[in-house]
């Protein structure tokens, strides 16, 4: 500041008085800026979305429920399906979310729509291979305990990827708010002294 | 007062970082009066103005998180102000036409540099009579948002340059009120 008077700042801020259709036009295209609102185009992609995640849900539940837990690693296979069965219906929600109010905000959600949809894609690639490739190679294996190492190693790989970027995200989240609330108590301070010292 | 401005200028970024919409919106209202002031001093169309102020919106929303220095919040939107007014304004004219002085200096004499502008209703008029030159670098300095070393900045010139430049548009503001004062 160059001075602490600011009467001279304020009264010139007054005298500028805005004609109001510009303005009330240029406050209306701010708030849409701010809150994207998606037209019925984008609304329908996402209603789309919203109905994959419902479709992937189904199997992945049918599959947790289903007689597939028999062998030692069903358990293992079931805790996969539970857990995809909740991505799958996190990600119907979210897109249904955005369908509905069609609201999409810009600076948020990607992040917490990429963390789901690779965890979710994850999730269905390895539904893929358990449905098709895993039991095709299970018949024909002569090996069944070096199938079921392997099994047990790619669902590894799976879960370790996914709990990182979940973890990851988390964490992200985590330092932000601690920063924002230290910020706070910083600001609470600061303003406290000011009074303090009559200012 | 200071620590407190910077403090609050981070808290205010970091909530605008992590996409919350009533920080963009505290943001958006605690600026858009004096951004709005200082284009309109620039462009003399009001819609045009307004447009200008909607894109700058858009370029300050679109790099917040490029912002390293939250403390310079200031310096940044006035630099972003004033770069998307110079580009509409460099649609319209050269360069050289932009940023020209046309002011006779040597008609003023005996100027005292310390004199103050108070009356705002005076300044307001004046600043629209003077150059493009010296109404940017006078309508920052009377909007007390910057100190001289953050003008400097966002005028991208050094700070002796800028002490001359208001010195000399003082000088061409002054002499516009004499000369209405002198208006029958």
């Amino acid at each position: 500041m160059n001075k602490p008077d600011k009467t001279i700042r304020e009264k010139l801020l007054e005298l500028n008085k805005p004609n109001q259709s510009y303005k009330d036009k240029y406050e209306k295209e701010i708030k849409k800026m701010l809150e994207k609102k998606l037209n019925y185009f984008w609304r329908a992609g996402f209603v789309v979305l919203s109905i994959i995640g419902l479709l992937v849900a189904i199997p992945f539940l049918k599959l947790t429920f289903s007689k597939i837990g028999h062998n030692e690693l069903g358990m293992f296979i079931r805790s996969i399906t539970v857990s995809g069965a909740a991505l799958a219906l996190a990600w119907m929600v979210l897109m249904g979310c955005i369908a509905v109010t069609g609201n999409l905000n810009l600076r948020n959600q990607p992040a917490r729509m990429a963390t789901i949809g690779i965890a979710f894609g994850f999730f269905f690639i390895l539904y893929l291979m358990l449905v098709f490739i895993f039991p095709k190679a299970l018949n024909e294996s002569t090996d069944r305990s070096i199938i079921g190492i392997h099994i047990a190693l790619i669902g590894f790989f799976f879960v370790v990827t996914v709990a990182l970027c979940l973890i990851i995200r988390v964490l992200h989240r985590i330092g932000f708010k601690t920063c924002e609330k230290l910020l706070e108590i910083e600001y609470r301070l600061a303003d406290l002294t000011d009074k303090l010292e009559g200012k | 007062m200071a620590e407190k401005q910077a403090i609050y200028f981070e808290l205010l970024i970091l909530r605008c970082r992590r996409g919350q919409k009533d920080a963009l919106e505290e943001l958006v209202k605690s600026w858009e009066k004096p951004l709005f002031y200082y284009i309109h001093r620039l462009i003399e169309d009001e819609q045009e103005a307004w447009g200008i102020l909607q894109e700058t919106w858009i370029k300050v929303l679109q790099s917040i998180g490029k912002l390293r220095e939250p403390n310079k919040l200031p310096v940044w939107l006035y630099s972003i102000t004033r770069k998307t007014v110079i580009s509409h304004l460099r649609k319209k004219y050269s360069e050289k036409v932009l940023f020209e002085g046309n002011d006779n200096l040597s008609k003023i004499e005996n100027y005292d540099s310390d004199h103050t502008f108070e009356n705002a209703e005076q300044v307001h008029y004046g600043l629209s009579k003077i150059s493009l030159l010296h109404r940017d670098i006078l309508t920052l300095f009377f909007l007390r948002d910057l100190s001289i070393e953050d003008i400097a900045q966002v005028l991208s010139i050094p700070i002796g340059t800028v002490k001359s430049r208001l010195y000399y548009a003082k000088l061409a503001l002054k002499d516009v009120l004499e000369k209405e004062a002198q208006k029958p």
